[in-house]
């Protein structure tokens, strides 16, 4: 064998030994979120949502105002909301079209270990907003602005106040969890309204405030040190303009669903529910059960209740095209439900609420 | 100890008055030593050869569309959708493991080189050169047998390695997918060893093993994956399909037909059998190259 061909065949080793020892070690513990480190999944904001968060929503509320599907459906929408806007843009100085750029929300259920009761969680909107006026309407209606570590934050009403007393962590370095805040502070807490950073507010309980200033402060593990979460939020970015990932038990433990799909659905681990909304709307509902023998079990129920809704669809012809676009997919452990409002059904179901007019 | 060399000599005979003794005739070399042999011959020549652009080229192919995948993605274009779900890396990945690797490229190197190892030399008219060497003429087969699957598996696993690491961490981390990107460099190599085994023989047993190899390939194996029954234990793509760990196909109607008439080979019986093929075949084409009297155009 000449020099050539030896070097040749040291390099291919080469590349096949790096990239299997790389992926050895992160298989063993090493390099466990090496992607999430390569790229930063999701909104900044997310360095807020604490790891243990069931649920995870954002929505970029400045892309759906702006699209054409919201253009549309604003033209037939009764002169109430507008006033109703101009009334709240009045009041706090926001005006929802224009200065809301993108609103996170995350959510966990009650800390007991059913996980029943009162659930957990926090808004988080980011945009332009008067802080001035923001904290004057609030004093105008008896709130309270203080100020934790260096955040300003809104109270609404003194005597509003949460029956046992809020203690301020020792330190801000410290990361309390949301659940031992929870803990300390059960629930009843009133909802408080912080300025955590220039151009994003927390609106939420005192408990979750305070763990979302001590966490922002210190920098400690967020959703992001969450592989599962992590990359569910990476698949969705960048497609879709409103999404919602997370656990379903977190979902499911209180919600009274039909019982056919309250049946199959403990057998589901994750959901990620997305929707693209531009000219029309395109929305898309992905489960990732536990076995492959769950995950069909789920698309049979799933296809059943869509061959009802299909036999149903001739009293409304004019829904057909988004029953028509109803898709059951997926393979192995993934189930996924799609479904396509075009911009074409749009205009149609505009006309036809003209013509009803 | 030192007499012994002495008693063998050629020139201890003449000094006791005795006939010179004989030099004892060289054993022929045993099938794997001579396999060997001709396996080191055979590697660099493939690997410099006049199909290595070929070759380059095609397993170029996935590293330069996995680029262009991640440039699209890094300037910040919205992500690819199919029927409303969108299109991860992961799923990119799979996709391309199935389509472009184990469809594509696996079966068309495999039939580039598997069926010129014999049909080449034919060409060439430099078989008479290997036959006439004091070897087994199977060891000739086996060790350019080896030589292709070395070649073969030292440059499209690096290959799949590269896309694995462009594609494959855009949505997914690094440990979760590892254990698939194992699965697929097994199939990798387990198709080129079935196929290669395959083409080896077509090569040393057919006339125009490149036509007969792209009919079985693009023909028959893609007509036989769909019509129900048992002709799809006749291809070597059934036992792979049985295999891919990815979800290769999973849209609407498509996947509906599909999954009608798509069986499953066990993971056991499809390995067994995809080793047997290469196995068998390769054992095949020995003994046609051992038996038949291969007549050089002039």
């Amino acid at each position: 064998m000449n020099r050539t061909s030896r070097l040749f065949l040291m390099g291919s080793g080469f590349v096949l030994a790096a990239g299997l020892g790389t992926g050895l070690v992160a298989f063993y513990g090493g390099l466990p979120t090496l992607a999430s480190a390569a790229r930063s999944v999701g909104p900044d904001e997310l360095k807020y949502v604490p790891e243990a968060a069931a649920v995870v929503a954002y929505a970029n509320v400045r892309d759906v105002m702006n699209s054409e599907f919201r253009q549309k459906i604003k033209s037939v929408l009764p002169d109430g909301e507008a006033k109703g806007q101009e009334e709240f843009q009045r009041e706090t100085g926001i005006n929802i079209e224009q200065d809301i750029d993108y609103v996170l929300a995350w959510m966990t259920p009650g800390p007991n270990t059913e996980g029943k009761g009162h659930p957990i969680g926090l808004v988080l909107a980011h945009g332009r907003f008067d802080t001035a006026k923001l904290e004057a309407l609030a004093i105008s209606h008896g709130g309270l602005v203080e100020t934790i570590g260096s955040v300003r934050v809104i109270r609404p009403e003194a005597n509003h106040r949460p029956d046992v007393e809020v203690e301020a962590p020792q330190t801000l370095d410290a990361t309390p969890t949301v659940r031992e805040h929870l803990r300390r502070h059960p629930a009843g807490a009133a909802p408080m309204v912080a300025f955590l950073e220039p151009g994003l507010i927390a609106i939420g309980e005192e408990a979750t405030i305070r763990a979302a200033i001590a966490h922002g402060s210190s920098g400690g593990r967020s959703i992001r040190d969450n592989a599962d979460m992590a990359n569910l939020i990476g698949d969705l970015e960048g497609s879709s303009n409103v999404w919602a990932v997370g656990r379903m038990e977190a979902l499911t433990k209180n919600a009274q669903l039909p019982e056919p799909l309250a049946q199959h659905l403990p057998a589901v681990k994750w959901f990620s529910a997305s929707s693209h909304v531009g000219a029309g709307v395109s929305g898309l509902l992905r489960a990732e059960a536990r076995d492959e023998d769950s995950a069909k079990n789920l698309r049979d129920v799933l296809q059943g209740f869509m061959a009802m809704a299909k036999l149903h669809a001739g009293q409304k012809p004019e829904l057909a095209p988004v029953l028509q676009s109803l898709t059951v997919s997926g393979t192995g452990t993934t189930v996924a439900l799609s479904f396509e409002v075009p911009p074409a059904l749009v205009d149609a179901l505009i006309e036809l609420k003209n013509a009803a007019n | 100890m030192t007499s012994a060399p002495a008693a063998h000599s050629p020139l201890a005979g003449s000094a006791s008055g005795a006939p010179p003794a004989l030099p004892v005739p060289r054993r022929a070399p045993s099938l794997w030593s001579a396999s060997a042999r001709i396996f080191e011959l055979s590697l660099a020549r493939m690997l410099w050869s006049r199909g290595t652009i070929f070759m380059a080229l095609l397993v170029g192919l996935p590293v330069v569309l996995a680029l262009l995948v991640r440039g699209v993605q890094a300037i910040g274009a919205p992500a690819m959708r199919v029927e409303g779900q969108v299109v991860t890396g992961p799923t990119i990945f799979g996709f391309m493991v199935w389509w472009l690797y184990l469809r594509f490229i696996v079966p068309v190197l495999a039939l580039y080189y598997g069926t010129a190892l014999v049909a080449d030399e034919v060409e060439d008219k430099t078989i008479t050169y290997l036959f006439t060497r004091p070897i087994a003429r199977g060891a000739v087969l086996l060790g350019k047998f080896l030589a292709y699957f070395v070649c073969t598996v030292m440059v499209v696993t690096p290959s799949l390695m590269i896309v694995y690491f462009l594609m494959g961490l855009s949505g997914a981390t690094l440990a979760g997918t590892f254990p698939s990107l194992l699965k697929d460099l097994g199939l990798v190599i387990l198709g080129l060893l079935a196929y290669g085994g395959l083409f080896a023989w077509v090569g040393a047993q057919f006339k125009r093993p490149l036509v007969i190899g792209l009919v079985f390939v693009f023909g028959f194996e893609q007509l036989a994956l769909i019509i129900p029954g048992y002709m799809r234990n006749l291809t070597v793509s059934y036992y792979l399909q049985s295999l891919v760990p990815h979800a290769v196909m999973s849209e609407g109607v498509l996947s509906i037909l599909q999954s009608l008439v798509m069986q499953k080979a066990s993971m056991a019986t499809a390995i067994v059998m995809l080793i047997g093929i290469g196995v068998a075949f390769v054992f095949l084409a020995m003994r046609v190259i051992a038996r038949r009297e291969y007549v050089l155009e002039q």
